[in-house]
């Protein structure tokens, strides 16, 4: 009796002494700063994670829509879905869920892009590998970056990784500022990235061309043609376009980089929701069962207005549209360019990559830039032309005598027709300072005030932030 | 002999008197008919006296006229007149605030005169009025402050228990479950016939001594153990029939066609439905994919003990066919309580307890569009279920599935065992100082086997998926205390010590394959063509405790109860890992006073005040540490065709991450007049719920989201008030009725850095559970039609209020549109006994809040998806018909729907007739026959009638989409007592 009773005084006094590691668990299916990146492939895996957010950024079953509603070639049908209807007649708040998504998924992107361009001096990393890795990282960076000053204007910017909760607000920076760390980091970036990855494993990784291209549109959107120039003269006739327009978007084509430049990597994965993209189900002809028989959930779609730019003879017109699918008629018609030919009866699941650059835009971001410069040679002409003869409609030359504002609407409509439904149509609509004109074109009745040029910063972000208030806020809103 | 002779002759002399002296004899029994044995049954007005035997049978002489008083502890005094009948049956009611009661309080137990703080109590009998489902269901309207919904349905569902208010925000709001000392994650494994009773702790103070994890409450089950003396075997079954509720009323093919039509929709009608509406039929899927439902119960309990040892042995086989198709569930428990005192100063004992259980489930996929229910409901009538070459019909809209596809071939089925057992040893090595220790495992696992056929349409893979997700769960703990109880003339007290460690671990793996062979499906998945994505996932978790507690009387008049807790988590920070929980209590009982003690029919009278602290730890492992995740879709990346591995920080550390904290005071006063025939409690409450685990918003620019964070204050406060009356009590009749009613208001007090919102979602000065919406202010009218169109509307589309009046709808327009929760709730029961008959009505209710009923979006506007309602029907707005009700069928018509809008609200207020059952208990000389103590034969009827103005299947239902519908039942049974 007295033998047990002294047992449990023993154990109790054992258990006190023992507490505090009785009370240590450590996280088994998780890693910890303590035990994580210990190697250069777990390095490697930081870097898959930062170019990761490139597909929700883009293709994401809300941000898909954000550089296409709101402007003259697409057009959501499913209105009773209030977010759609909002965007499509500028009536969205602050408290816009999709604007709330993208806005925290650029963000994740540049954190996952700031842990490998902060990598610690001793990371177990040869020097070749981290300078290839941190270029690659300051690509992604720039890119989540440019997408959230085109689309907010200047914002807070997180240059490294910090978990310090007392460092965790930051202020608005101006858009300029802003500009000028993306071209920095693209800059940088392009000077060390290869033109080509040759390992066939390493395809869809950022190049130097990439780069480059992507420089010219961040410095022709900040209004900086010189620069533009010369980032993508890099590039020019390093591409060429391919004949057939199908291949530019079937997957049986990704990465040969004749004509695609820099894609977003998706693959079929067996499940939606995985590594798989969502623009075949998304962008699908619509009322023809779904995207299991081959369509699209029929949300949006073209809006007739874009159908009827293409002239008769224009091969897209033919290649980028359907007026009937299935027996189906598709009024407005729908877009082709996301056609899955192996996987496309399957829901959100096919093999599509997301075109982010593609030669065509190089060739007429090089026309829209030495337009803005007042160049007198035929070099802009035949940027565009190379594009019209593909298409097949008439060239367009110094004869025509175009002035300089007439160019820039050809331009303009040029970039319509070659790349409408390719998530560039409001970026391209605010540089060329054409939203509202072009919006009112395709619907008469919605009018976007000057305001509506930048989205309302999302209002969870303002009041999470202790270095943002209303005042903030961007005018407006 | 003399004395004998003595009293034949008075007894002769007695007969003289009134002539007509007759011997009257008779079971007395109490009310759930176990027999009463001791019960003094005296003639009023005489000496004349007798004792009911083992059998609970008295025989007594008395006159015709002359009235019998029945008296016995913890029973309601009984008088019956002796009429012409000689044998006269006797059923006392139990007081139902019988003061000797022994009420268990965690690491003890108490008498029920003893307690200072809100503990509610819930015995076996009341727990039958849930005949159906599961044991947690059966407190639904039982106690007050405890609110109960069966919020799911589906067969072998758990109810949800919420106590006092929803206090938190991030960390659950479910109590603390404890049975037998051994914490669990609810009751749905438990048999009720087990189940000896339920303790309810409320306030800070008895909640207190479980201080770390007690401030959402804490439920005590206490299992049935055999008792000294007579053996016991007790044998119960029940069988019924459920028929399904509140059936929607939807659109037939005919209807379907023409509003199709009118719509403008380009609707592509296949050859089959052309054909079947040319026949003139219509497809009723849910008819199609329902059933009348069953059910049966069957328990077998054997108990019994010496002086030495005592044991229970329960065996329950429950099993459910649901009232839809292919949906199942059964449960065999099994259990064994042994208690021995081996020597004088030694007692040991353990409870066992093994449940298996099989449920085989509908489908209940996240995008609720495929759910067995939801797709029933808005399937086109026009397609037929197969289509002519036999097949399962496939032409559904936008990859809707085949509802009668998914009911007969999803192979969904969850297996599930727990395996439970605890051991104790308790001596006591001085007079009154008791050591024990207990200890106690809790292992249990399931698996869940899917097969996803390709048949079932569209949505599913061609060629066949399956998954088996594999979990297991173990507990260890180990409980010691010391008590030492003492009295010194007036005084008595007690205190108790205790240490605590437990260990928690959880492992769960996901395999999955598709392209199998459809017979041999989740059995080989070795055999599939395709495998992945595979997944596994562990975490583990201590907790470490010191408790104490300190009881004192004084004359039994003033109590007090103090109480100590000190949890150490290894779910928080380190530094940070240490809570401590106080709590005092104080209870004047003022019917103990001279000046009430005499009085007659005041009985007990209380008042009690506490005051306490309580603790919550119920979130994840490891969330104050940073996290690197790896892989899953939102890391992954692929290169060159090829996945490629994704890390990512995922989670920020907060090493400041520490305890919710619930400070509540509580007031009570408990009362019992008239010899127990009325009594009850009024109490009123005020928790404040601080260091809120909060999921707080972080700046996005950092790259995360949100982290948990101590911050916030959330109160809620309410009024309880319990009533248990004796109403009638004659020798033949007794009724007695029982009602209690809660009203809880749920507010926010503050969050973080001043601010008044977060999101727009919860907001300072409201309840966590408020709608902030869009009004919806009927249909633009013809006569609209200019103001319509500035909101880029036509007659015909619904008008949304404009709040801030700037011709521009959106979130800015929003406002407060009700509470999500109920703000009262209770039950109210009633029995009535006659000649061996009982009857007895259950009701229960609750309201003062909305529901957001998730199907009206797809019913009442025009969605192009699938089915509408008939009074969508018959009420949407045409030109002819300026309905002000229904937007018209219009493709693209902003807010049709009513999504973010109040349009889909409806009241939630109910009254529920939950039980109606008659029984009868044979005659105890004609169950003597068989050697039976007593026999009980009764039928129910359990959800008769809902009251309420809330269209979906269920009121009480948390999914309004895809609901398991509520259902009638039927119900018969019997019990018998060896």
């Amino acid at each position: 009796m007295k033998k047990y009773f002294y047992l449990i005084l023993c154990s109790c006094a054992l258990a006190v002494s023992s507490c505090s590691d009785f009370l240590n668990e450590v996280s088994k299916s998780s890693l910890t700063p303590e035990n994580s990146f210990s190697s250069s492939d777990d390095w490697n895996k930081a870097l898959s994670g930062a170019y990761g957010m490139l597909q929700f950024v883009f293709v994401g079953k809300q941000s898909i829509t954000l550089n296409a509603f709101g402007t003259d070639e697409v057009e959501p049908f499913d209105l009773g879905w209030a977010a759609y209807n909002e965007l499509k007649i500028y009536t969205f708040s602050a408290s816009h869920g999709f604007l709330r998504e993208h806005y925290i998924w650029c963000y994740d992107g540049i954190k996952r892009a700031n842990t490998i361009i902060n990598m610690p001096a001793d990371a177990p990393v040869s020097a070749g590998e981290r300078e290839s890795m941190i270029a690659q990282a300051k690509f992604l960076r720039a890119i989540y970056y440019f997408d959230l000053v085109a689309m907010y204007g200047g914002v807070p910017m997180w240059l490294e990784t910090s978990v310090d909760p007392d460092a965790l607000h930051k202020p608005r920076e101006s858009a300029d500022a802003v500009y000028t760390q993306i071209v920095k980091d693209m800059s940088e970036a392009a000077a060390v990235l290869p033109v080509k990855w040759d390992e066939p494993g390493d395809k869809g990784r950022a190049t130097r061309y990439a780069a480059y291209s992507l420089l010219g549109r961040f410095y022709l959107q900040w209004g900086k043609s010189d620069e533009a120039l010369g980032a993508l003269n890099h590039v020019i006739g390093k591409y060429s376009l391919y004949d057939n327009y199908a291949d530019i978007f079937d997957p049986s084509h990704k990465n040969e980089e004749i004509e695609n430049i820099f894609e977003v990597q998706f693959r079929h994965s067996g499940n939606w929701g995985l590594e798989g993209s969502l623009q075949s189900s998304y962008w699908g002809p619509r009322n023809v069962g779904g995207p299991t028989a081959g369509g699209g959930w029929g949300g949006f779609g073209p809006t007739q207005y874009l159908y009827d730019r293409y002239e008769q003879q224009d091969k897209r017109k033919q290649a980028f549209f359907a007026t009937e699918y299935n027996g189906v008629p598709q009024t407005p018609p729908c877009i082709m360019k996301y056609r899955d030919p192996e996987y496309g009866t399957v829901i959100e699941d096919d093999q599509l990559n997301y075109i982010m650059m593609r030669y065509p835009d190089v060739l007429l971001m090089k026309a829209e830039a030495l337009n803005n410069i007042d160049d007198k040679t035929d070099a802009k002409y035949e940027c565009l032309n190379q594009v019209r003869k593909r298409a097949g409609i008439s060239l367009i030359t110094k004869e025509d005598g175009l002035t300089k504002e007439e160019f820039a609407s050809v331009v303009l409509e040029e970039r319509l027709l070659e790349l409408c439904c390719e998530h560039h149509r409001r970026f391209d609509l605010l540089r060329f300072g054409k939203l509202a004109e072009q919006v009112r074109a395709a619907f008469p009745e919605i009018e976007v005030k000057p305001y509506h040029v930048l989205y309302p910063i999302p209002q969870d972000a303002i009041d999470g932030n202790d270095m943002m208030t209303e005042a903030d806020q961007n005018p407006g809103y | 002999m003399k004395r004998y002779m003595l009293l034949l002759f008075s007894v002769l002399c007695a007969m003289q008197l009134s002539a007509q002296n007759i011997k009257v004899t008779g079971t007395v029994r109490a009310s759930d008919s176990e027999p009463l044995i001791g019960v003094s049954v005296t003639v009023e007005g005489t000496d004349i006296r007798a004792i009911t035997d083992r059998n609970g049978i008295y025989t007594i002489d008395a006159a015709v006229g002359n009235t019998l008083l029945f008296s016995y502890l913890g029973m309601v005094d009984k008088a019956v007149e002796v009429k012409n009948t000689r044998n006269i049956d006797i059923i006392m009611l139990s007081d139902t605030y019988f003061l000797d009661d022994v009420v268990v309080v965690g690491y003890g137990s108490m008498k029920k005169s003893d307690l200072t703080g809100a503990v509610a109590s819930v015995k076996t009998d009341d727990l039958k009025n849930t005949k159906v489902g599961m044991a947690s269901s059966a407190l639904q309207g039982m106690a007050a402050g405890v609110q109960v919904t069966s919020g799911n349905l589906k067969p072998g569902a758990d109810a949800g228990i919420i106590i006092r208010g929803a206090g938190s925000v991030n960390a659950g709001t479910s109590p603390l479950y404890i049975v037998d000392g051994v914490p669990m994650s609810g009751m749905q494994d438990l048999s009720t016939s087990d189940i000896e009773s339920i303790e309810i702790l409320k306030d800070a103070s008895s909640a207190a001594i479980y201080g770390s994890r007690g401030s959402n409450g804490v439920v005590l089950v206490t299992t049935r153990r055999g008792e000294k003396g007579r053996g016991r075997v007790s044998f119960s079954a029940s069988a019924g029939a459920q028929m399904m509720l509140n059936k929607q009323d939807m659109m037939n093919a005919r209807q379907y066609y023409e509003l199709v039509t009118a719509s403008g929709q380009d609707y592509q009608w296949t050859t089959e439905e052309l054909l079947l509406l040319s026949r003139g039929e219509s497809t009723d899927w849910q008819d199609a994919v329902t059933q009348a439902g069953s059910f049966q119960n069957y328990n077998v309990s054997v108990s019994g003990g010496s002086d030495k040892i005592s044991n229970y042995l329960g065996v329950d086989w429950y099993d459910q066919r649901g009232i839809i198709k292919n949906s199942s569930f059964n449960k065999l428990s099994l259990r064994y309580n042994m208690d021995s005192h081996i020597k004088p100063w030694l007692k040991a004992g353990a409870r066992f307890n093994i449940v298996y259980s099989n449920l085989t489930n509908i489908n209940e996929e996240a995008d609720s569009g495929y759910g067995t229910m939801h797709s029933a409901v808005s399937s086109q009538p026009t397609a037929p279920i197969y289509a002519s070459d036999g097949e399962y019909f496939d032409g559904f809209l936008n990859t809707k599935a085949n509802p009668v596809a998914i009911v007969e071939l999803l192979d969904k089925k969850t297996k599930k065992l727990m395996a439970v057992g605890s051991a104790y040893l308790e001596a006591e090595p001085l007079k009154n100082l008791f050591v024990r220790s207990e200890n106690s495992v809790n292992y249990t696992s399931f698996r869940v086997n899917e097969y996803e056929d390709g048949r079932m349409g569209q949505h599913y893979p061609k060629e066949g998926r399956a998954s088996i997700m594999s979990n297991l769960s173990t507990f260890m703990q180990t409980e010691n205390t010391v008590t030492y109880n003492f009295e010194i003339e007036k005084h008595k007290m007690s205190v108790m010590g205790g240490f605590s460690a437990s260990r928690n671990t959880y492992e769960t793996s996901t395999a999955e394959s598709k392209g199998l062979n459809p017979i041999l499906k989740y059995n080989n998945l070795g055999g599939a063509e395709d495998h992945g994505p595979n997944s596994s996932f562990a975490s583990a978790s201590t907790l470490a405790s010191f408790y104490g507690r300190l009881t004192y009387n004084y004359d039994e008049r003033y109590l007090a109860t103090v109480t100590m807790r000190g949890d150490g988590s290894s779910r928080f920070a380190p530094g940070h890992r240490w809570g401590f929980f106080p709590s005092v209590a104080f209870a004047w009982r003022i019917s103990q006073e001279s000046f009430l003690k005499d009085v007659k029919n005041v009985n007990n009278l209380k008042l009690r005040v506490s005051v306490g602290s309580l603790g919550n730890q119920n979130i994840g492992d490891y969330q104050f540490s940073a996290l690197v995740s790896e892989g899953g879709y939102f890391n992954d990346y692929v290169f060159g065709g090829n996945l490629a591995t994704g890390a990512v920080y995922s989670t920020i550390a907060n090493s400041n991450l520490t305890w919710e904290k619930a400070n509540q005071v509580d007031v009570g006063v408990d009362f019992g007049f008239f010899g127990g025939r009325l009594s009850g409690t009024v109490e009123g409450y005020w928790k404040r719920t601080s260091d809120l685990l909060w999921t707080v918003p972080l700046p996005y620019e950092s790259g995360y989201v949100s982290s948990l964070t101590n911050v916030g204050m959330l109160d809620n406060k309410g009024i309880e008030f319990t009533l248990n009356t004796v109403n009638v009590n004659t020798g033949k009749f007794q009724w007695t009725s029982s009602f209690n009613f809660t009203w809880n208001h749920n507010n926010v007090v503050e969050l973080y850095n001043g601010k008044q919102d977060v999101g727009k979602w919860i907001f300072v000065g409201h309840s966590l559970n408020e709608f902030y919406l869009l009004k919806s202010e009927g249909i633009w009218q013809l006569d609209e039609a200019l103001e319509a169109s500035k909101y880029g509307c036509v007659p015909g589309d619904r008008k949304i209020y404009d709040k801030d009046n700037n011709g521009i709808i959106n979130g800015e327009d929003r406002e407060f549109c009700g509470y999500s929760t109920p703000q009262f709730y209770g039950g109210f029961a009633n029995t009535l006994s006659f000649a061996g008959f009982d009857l007895t009505v259950f009701l229960n209710y609750a309201g003062g809040h909305m529901i957001n009923n998730g199907l009206l979006r797809y019913q009442n506007s025009y969605n192009v998806w699938g089915n509408m309602s008939v009074d969508y029907y018959e009420n949407y707005w045409t030109m002819d018909r300026p309905s002000n009700k229904y937007p018209a069928p219009r493709i693209g018509s902003p807010y049709a729907n009513g999504d973010g809008t109040n349009a889909n609200l409806q009241k939630g207020d109910y009254l529920r007739i939950k039980n109606l059952e008659l029984g009868y208990t044979l005659p105890s000389r004609v169950t003597r026959g068989f050697g039976a103590s007593s026999l009980r034969i009764y039928a129910s009827v359990q959800n008769l009638y809902t009251f309420t103005s809330f269209t979906g299947y269920d009121v009480e239902a948390w999914d309004t989409t895809n609901t398991y519908p509520g259902a009638r039942a039927f119900i018969g049974g019997i019990s018998l007592v060896f």
